[in-house]
């Protein structure tokens, strides 16, 4: 049955390659808003940074980078707000796309697919999908908490901590144990909540019994769900072949491979396992 | 009956946790018995290092114990995980290539072990015993 369920995605995807439309709609969609924030922040905070980076001015005057960090550290409120909003822009996005690319791969996987219908549908499951992800979000975001204090301790006592080995290894040493614990938190709820999206969009159901439904087919198929983020990883790391095999041709080799990896995942690797991840879920979903 | 080649790498899979185990016990044992007066600044970031490590070793051991369990009783999931962290040993291998020098013959014998191991589960006397 595995075999089908990878097979069925595979093919999926070749009869309708229009599966992609959805992911680069809401790669290019999350890039071009965060990139506005971005030039916001800069524009409101640090003006003269285009100028300074290009003109490579920020490596010759380590004082001017000390300066900005402080400036920085002036604005943090300014910033957290800018955060909240760029968290709440992204995850709309990503709330509606996720709905499209979902239900294109249930219809593709049905040989009905269609953009237009497809669409119809996401807008209509944007609501409870969107308070999920928010729940989502919200979770992950307050783990986030404690390295935004970090960084806005480490912006205030930069000139202390930069002249003291040990207060750099102390800094640097709790940076590194939060990512880690904000990374085991994220993967323990993306796994958790691996079918939750799917039982919203596939079959209808409103946020709470949607988590209720996806962890219920979560708990009794644990092994199929390990399974398969295992294979989704192999397909993902795959899709990453061409950064390492151009890394090799230096500076912009490196950027070549990544934009082709960013390319292959869009089209190829996601819609191929957003296909494998609804046929597991219409598989099992039907067992409980 | 459980196929000759299962049962030794099941085995090796044992082995491989017990190695693990070991190796998370000596990375433990090694972070509380260095005096952190003869690391001066860097003691924290080695206690943190051998801290990590040892979790790593705890973590890969656990993984190695349950896949070596599940290709014993010959589960069908075993065979996918094995199969799938087959493939990724590949992968990586592959990755190693355009490093040059000692990444070369790394990968190279990471392709060829792993390629001759995915070629033997797959076969179908083995694919029968699994069930898949």
């Amino acid at each position: 049955m595995r075999w089908e369920v990878i097979r069925a995605g595979w093919e999926a995807w070749r009869r309708y390659p229009v599966t992609a439309i959805p992911f680069i709609l809401q790669g290019v969609s999350v890039i071009a808003a965060s990139f506005l924030i971005f030039l916001g922040v800069v524009y409101a905070i640090i003006p003269e940074l285009p100028e300074i980076i290009l003109s490579g001015k920020i490596s010759e005057k380590p004082e001017e980078a000390i300066e900005i960090f402080a400036r920085i550290a002036e604005n943090i409120e300014l910033l957290s707000l800018l955060f909240i909003l760029w968290l709440l822009l992204v995850t709309a996005i990503n709330t509606l796309f996720k709905a499209w690319w979902i239900k294109l791969c249930n219809d593709a996987l049905e040989n009905v697919a269609n953009l237009q219908l497809a669409f119809q549908h996401a807008k209509s499951r944007f609501l409870p999908l969107f308070v999920y992800e928010l729940i989502f979000a919200i979770i992950a975001a307050v783990a986030f908490f404690p390295i935004i204090n970090l960084a806005a301790e480490i912006f205030e006592n930069l000139d202390t901590i930069s002249k003291e080995t040990e207060m750099i290894v102390y800094y640097g040493i709790s940076f590194l144990l939060w990512t880690i614990l904000l990374a085991i938190l994220v993967a323990t709820l993306s796994f958790l909540f691996t079918f939750v999206p799917y039982a919203i969009v596939i079959d209808g159901e409103k946020t709470l019994s949607g988590i209720k439904k996806g962890i219920k087919v979560l708990r009794r198929n644990i092994a199929d769900t390990v399974i398969m983020w295992l294979l989704v990883g192999l397909a993902g790391m795959a899709g990453q072949a061409p950064v390492h095999l151009l890394k090799f041709l230096g500076f912009w080799g490196t950027i070549i491979g990544s934009t082709v990896a960013v390319i292959i995942g869009w089209v190829v690797v996601m819609p191929i396992t957003t296909c494998w991840w609804v046929e597991l879920y219409k598989w099992k979903s039907k067992t409980i | 009956m459980r196929p000759f080649g299962v049962t030794i790498l099941a085995i090796l899979g044992f082995i491989g946790a017990i190695g693990c185990f070991a190796m998370a016990g000596i990375f433990a044992m090694v972070g509380q018995y260095i005096p952190p007066s003869e690391l001066g600044g860097a003691a924290p970031l080695v206690s943190l290092l051998m801290t990590v490590g040892s979790v790593l070793f705890v973590v890969f051991g656990l993984i190695n114990l349950v896949v070596a369990y599940g290709l014993w009783k010959g589960a069908s999931w075993a065979w996918w995980i094995f199969l799938i962290l087959l493939a990724l040993g590949i992968v990586s291998s592959l990755f190693m290539l355009p490093q040059g020098g000692v990444g070369i013959a790394q990968g190279i014998i990471g392709i060829i072990i792993n390629g001759i191991i995915i070629y033997y589960i797959t076969r179908p006397h083995v694919k029968e015993y699994f069930g898949v």
